[in-house]
Formats: structure tokens, C-alpha cells, sequence
């Protein structure tokens, strides 16, 4: 199979960047198969609203399935022409995981290595692979480039990240499949997950609670809108590379308060805010140097955060 | 907020047609509001099927002004793409089809500067080019149009060049290149050449090739036309420009009849005729404009694109 041909499997499509990913690759007119297990990590119903378009259209179907599950996988790639995999399928969230290690090792790790089998025994020549701006552990300086050490992860979500990217270059080296892993800085906009940053504060103001702001505020995050991000998966998908990571990100950092502070202005709302003890696991920065996603694939990402900050807070108003 | 959602709102002139409802498409899936004007004189109601709820639909011409006044308020970006698309329709009705792409494109231009758009991406014809002597068609060339469309086509990039540079409307002029891709009318009298091989080779009927068959075209499927739009609305150093819009790269139409006839199964042999009057021998399009100003780079191969069209003209 040729990797630029039309047909697409999207693991974890249901999700917040892999039902967006989804509506554009409709958009481009490629042919989609969702494999989704509904991970009840957060509720049903939204992954379903994310999806409800998209179902609309005849070129996309839904499988629920896990991705540990080899037959699900096989059943999914029988149907053969499959040009590409994009594997988003997985165990988000670094808190949770410092709770339950071994499960997110299972599902990221194995579920993984079976994405990647599944696609050699199938014939699948091109995967895209999210990874994560947490493998760069614990840093006071920045930007992040990708050949900057990833030894010291500080939680397990971030640990079981790099070893998918291992296995993907594992992989690459003995069947020649073509693997980039997007490490992808903290995604926002529509769809959003409800454990994320924005997503939370914004509801809990929207409720008129306080917000929970770990350690002093102090923390920067990379912020990345997701339609960026998505235009940056999709030409990693047209464009094959070999084996690459690429960063993924907006190449510039906001502090977690003054994020609270742009809601505050998008919002009307003033926010209340709760000083919480700093988490395990959380690093204290994320900045990403995007210079060779540029130039590897023109990626360049355009949404400013006020901008994308207005885009989620109209489309969660909108589905209040 | 208010500003907010008027930087994503977007019109699409010629939004049910084919390249235009896949630009709507795009734009929906990007998290834009779309607003579509379209007479539905050569769009179809079918090619918005999974839009429709997600649009605002203005039923109207561009020639009617006052649709396009209520098309165009409170847009930040038109993507004008309505046109009546044909040469040698353009031949037939010389005068009707000057209204539609001239008077219509300036009435488009006229009403986007007053009501405040900040940028209108036109869609420009490589047929402007007419028969240049040296390939590849590079926009600095002259423009030799050889029919009234695309005299007609060329007119409107210069009335966009000159919005510009007399009321500081931001415009670029987007010169495409044969394209092609799903929902590309096979039926239509004037069926461009893609859809028509595809349709033949699937009903079994020989096509006919004008000439010998080794005039070249360069190929452009349409999501690579519609990224170049999306780049094109934002790209800074663009406003005011002409850029062509190509795959890249040329086939003859025999090469492009034996890639159908192969993916599709098809055992046929095309029929030769004369060749027409005003066709272009050849064609390739310069893409270091593109590259330069939008970053543009097609993404999907000719062969690739060919299937997905077949398989949906198949459904």
C-alpha cells in the first residue's frame, strides 16, 4: 500500500484531537475508520458528540474495540487499502497515572507495540504516533528540541510515551514502516477534555466555583490550539520521514495564571482562585522549539491563545 | 467575543460547487462559520449533504446585489469560487458568461471592500496562460487568454490586483491547474476530462481523446487546491498577488487514460478525433510562487487521487 493512499485508520478517534483530526482528514476526502474502546476515563457521551458529524458522512466508519485486542486490530486492517495508521488510541492524563502505573504501561506500551505488529503483518507502510511534550521531564530552561536528552521522565504516562517512541523506532528499523512520533505540547480548543487546564477552569468559573491552581501559578505551558495541531498531524501523515519525532507545539509559553486571567476577559467572569500543593508528576515547564517540524514539514502553527481561548469558550457556551 | 467570531467567519461564493464545497468542508473541519452563496446553477444541493446544518445558505446569484451585501456582511475572508466554469461554454454564450465571471466577480469585489471583508482568495484559471512557448507557466509570463473564460478568469485576478492596490482590499488570485477529484460533474455537458475518462472506463463506453493524445496537463486534486485557498487567506506577504495552483506535475492524457483504465479494470480502447480549436498543447505550472509566498507544496500524487475520484464516483 502506497502510505499516501486514502484510506486512514484513526486509533482513538473519538477523542478530543482524534475527532477533530478525523473532521479535516473527511474534509481532504480521505476515507476514515475510527477505532475507539471508549475508555471510560472521562464520559461516553462526549467522545459520541465528537463524532456525531463525522458519522454523518458515508467515508467514515466506527469500530469499538481495544487496541490490545489483535483480532479487533485485524478485523479493523482486513478490509485492506489502509495507507496510514494514526495512532492517538491511549491512557491519558500524568496524575492518574502515577495511580495506576502498570495500566497505563499496558494499554500505552503493549496497546502500541499491537498497533504496530497489526500494521506489518497488515501492510501498512506509514504511522503518526502521539507522543507527548512530557517525556522531557523536569527542565528550567527551554525551548525543547528533539535531540535534547529524554532519560528522566518524572511520571509514568511520560515514561510509558518515550518507550512507545522506542518500540516505534524499533520497528522502523526491522520492517522499514515509515514512524513520526508528534510530541505533542498541551492541546486546547473545542472538544476539549474535561480534565485539561482550560477546559476545567473554564467550567468551574462558568459555575461560579473557585479554581484549582497548583503550586504558585508560576508553571508554563506550551499551548497549542488544536486545529494547529491537527494541520501539523495531517501533513506528518502526507509527508513521510523515515523515523522522526517532530515537536509539536506553539512555540511560545503562558503561565497556567495568566491563562486563568485571559478566561477571566473572554469569560466576564472573575475567577476565584484556590492555591493547591504542587503535583508529582507535573513538570514545571513545557516550551517547544518547532524549527524542525517547520522545516520538515512547513508546519506553522497560526492561532493565537487569545484567539483559540475565544474558540473554546464559544463552543463551550454553545454545548452548555 | 464578537470580534472573535467574525475572524472565523467565512464566505464561500460557488460553496455547492465542487471545489467550493470541499472548502467548505475544509473550513468547517478547521472550526470556521461558513457562509455559502450559490444559485445552484452549476452546484449541486448533494455536495453539501454532511455541511448543510453547520452553514448559513444564501440562495442567490453574485450577480444580484443584494445577496451578495447579505453574503458578505461581517465576513473577514471570501473565498470567491463562483463562476460558470467552462470554456467552451464560455465559447457558446460569449455575453452570459462574461456577466457571471467579470460583473459578478467585480460586484463581488466592490460589495467585499465595502462592507469591511479583509480578504477575498479569487479563483483564477491557469487557462490565462493561453500557449506559452516555454514550460513551466510561470506568473510573471504574459497573459494570452485563447477563450472568453478565460479572458474572463483573467480579468478577474487584474480587477483583484487593482482592488488592492486602489481601496487596500487584500486579494489574491489563485491560478488553477486542472483540478480534479469527488464530486467533479462526470454528466455535465462539458464534463472535464478526469470524470469523464472515469465514468467511460466504468460503464464499459471508449472515451474520446481530442488529438493524438500526448497534449500534457498538469493535475491538481482538489484538497491540494483547497489547502492552498486556507494558505492563501492567511499567508502576509500574498495580498495583491497571482499565484498558481498545480500538482506540480504533467501527464499526457494518454498516460492518464492508461492509469484510469488500469485502476478501474476497464478493457477499452479511446477513441482519437480531431483536435479542438483553442485547446493548449501543454501545460506545467511554476510552483516557486506558491512555495515562496504560501508555502504551499501539493501533497497528494496524481495516481492517488485518480482512486479516490474513481472509488467515488463508483458509490
Amino acid at each position: 500500500m502506497n502510505p499516501g493512499s486514502a484510506r486512514v485508520l484513526v486509533t482513538g478517534g473519538a477523542g478530543f484531537i482524534g475527532s477533530t483530526l478525523v473532521d479535516r482528514l473527511l474534509a481532504d476526502c480521505r476515507d476514515i475508520t475510527v477505532l475507539d474502546s471508549f475508555d471510560p476515563y472521562y464520559p461516553e457521551v462526549e467522545k459520541q458528540a465528537n463524532l456525531y458529524a463525522a458519522l454523518q458522512n458515508p467515508r467514515c466508519r466506527l469500530h469499538r474495540g481495544d487496541i490490545r485486542d489483535p483480532k479487533v486490530l485485524e478485523q479493523v486492517l482486513s478490509r485492506g487499502g489502509f495507507g496510514a495508521i494514526v495512532h492517538l488510541a491511549g491512557l491519558a492524563g500524568v496524575r492518574p497515572s502515577l495511580e495506576r502505573p502498570a495500566h497505563y504501561a499496558d494499554v500505552n506500551v503493549r496497546g502500541t507495540a499491537c498497533v504496530l505488529e497489526a500494521a506489518v503483518r497488515a501492510g501498512v507502510p506509514h504511522i503518526v504516533f502521539a507522543s507527548s511534550s512530557s517525556v522531557y521531564g523536569e527542565r528550567s530552561e527551554g525551548p525543547f528540541r528533539e535531540t535534547d536528552p529524554v532519560e528522566r521522565p518524572i511520571s509514568p504516562y511520560a515514561a510509558t510515551k518515550r518507550a512507545c517512541e522506542l518500540i516505534a523506532h524499533s520497528f522502523h528499523y526491522a520492517h522499514g514502516i515509515t514512524i513520526t512520533c508528534a510530541r505533542i505540547f498541551t492541546a486546547y480548543g473545542p472538544r476539549q477534555r474535561p480534565d485539561l487546564a482550560i477546559r476545567r477552569f473554564a467550567e468551574r468559573m462558568l459555575a461560579g466555583k473557585p479554581v484549582p491552581v497548583f503550586g504558585d501559578g508560576s508553571s508554563v505551558r506550551d499551548f497549542t490550539y488544536v486545529h494547529d495541531l491537527v494541520d501539523g498531524l495531517v501533513r506528518a501523515l502526507n509527508q513521510p520521514l523515515g523515523f522522526s519525532i517532530l515537536n509539536f507545539g506553539a512555540g511560545r509559553t503562558c503561565s497556567v495564571l495568566e491563562v486563568v486571567r485571559l478566561l477571566e476577559k473572554t469569560l466576564g467572569i472573575s475567577a476565584q482562585i484556590e492555591w493547591l500543593p504542587r503535583q508529582i508528576g507535573d513538570v514545571s515547564r513545557t516550551f517547544a522549539d518547532i524549527s524542525a517540524a517547520r522545516q520538515a514539514l512547513g508546519y506553522a502553527p497560526k492561532t493565537p491563545l487569545d484567539v483559540g481561548i475565544g474558540h473554546f469558550a464559544q463552543w463551550l457556551k454553545e454545548r452548555q | 467575543m464578537k470580534r472573535a467570531a467574525s475572524e472565523r467567519r467565512a464566505l464561500v461564493t460557488g460553496g455547492a460547487g465542487f471545489i467550493g464545497s470541499h472548502l467548505v468542508d475544509r473550513l468547517l473541519a478547521d472550526g470556521h462559520e461558513v457562509r455559502v452563496l450559490d444559485d445552484f446553477s452549476s452546484g449541486r444541493e448533494s455536495n453539501l449533504e454532511n455541511a448543510k446544518p453547520k452553514i448559513e445558505l444564501i440562495r442567490g446569484s453574485i450577480c444580484d446585489g443584494e445577496a451578495v451585501a447579505r453574503a458578505t456582511e461581517g465576513c473577514d475572508i471570501v473565498f470567491h469560487e463562483a463562476a460558470v466554469p467552462s470554456v467552451p461554454r464560455s465559447v457558446a454564450e460569449p455575453v452570459r458568461t462574461n456577466a457571471v465571471n467579470v460583473d459578478g466577480t467585480l460586484l463581488v469585489l466592490e460589495t467585499a471592500r465595502q462592507t469591511g471583508v479583509r480578504r477575498v482568495v479569487f479563483a483564477a484559471s491557469s487557462s490565462a496562460y493561453g500557449n506559452t512557448e516555454t514550460l513551466p507557466k510561470v506568473e510573471s509570463m504574459p497573459a494570452t487568454p485563447l477563450s472568453p473564460y478565460a479572458l474572463q478568469k483573467y480579468a478577474g485576478e487584474v480587477y483583484c490586483r487593482l482592488y488592492h492596490e486602489l481601496y487596500g482590499l487584500e486579494t489574491v488570485a489563485l491560478r488553477y491547474f486542472n483540478v480534479f477529484g469527488p464530486r467533479q460533474n462526470p454528466e455535465s455537458e462539458y464534463a472535464a476530462v478526469i470524470p469523464r475518462f472515469i465514468r467511460a472506463c466504468l460503464r464499459g463506453e471508449p472515451p474520446r481523446i481530442y488529438g493524438d493524445g500526448e497534449q500534457t496537463r498538469d493535475f491538481t486534486f482538489v484538497s491540494d487546491a483547497v489547502e492552498a485557498n486556507i494558505l492563501a487567506s492567511r499567508a502576509p506577504g500574498a495580498a495583491g498577488a497571482v499565484i498558481n495552483v498545480a500538482g506540480g506535475r504533467r501527464a499526457s492524457l494518454n498516460q492518464l487514460f492508461a492509469a484510469i483504465r488500469t485502476q478501474t479494470g476497464a478493457k477499452l480502447e479511446a477513441i482519437h478525433e480531431e483536435a479542438r480549436v483553442g485547446d493548449v498543447r501543454h501545460s506545467l505550472a511554476s510552483l516557486d510562487r506558491a512555495r515562496e509566498l504560501l508555502g504551499y507544496a501539493p501533497a497528494v500524487e496524481l495516481k492517488l487521487g485518480l482512486a479516490r475520484t474513481i472509488e467515488s464516483l463508483r458509490a
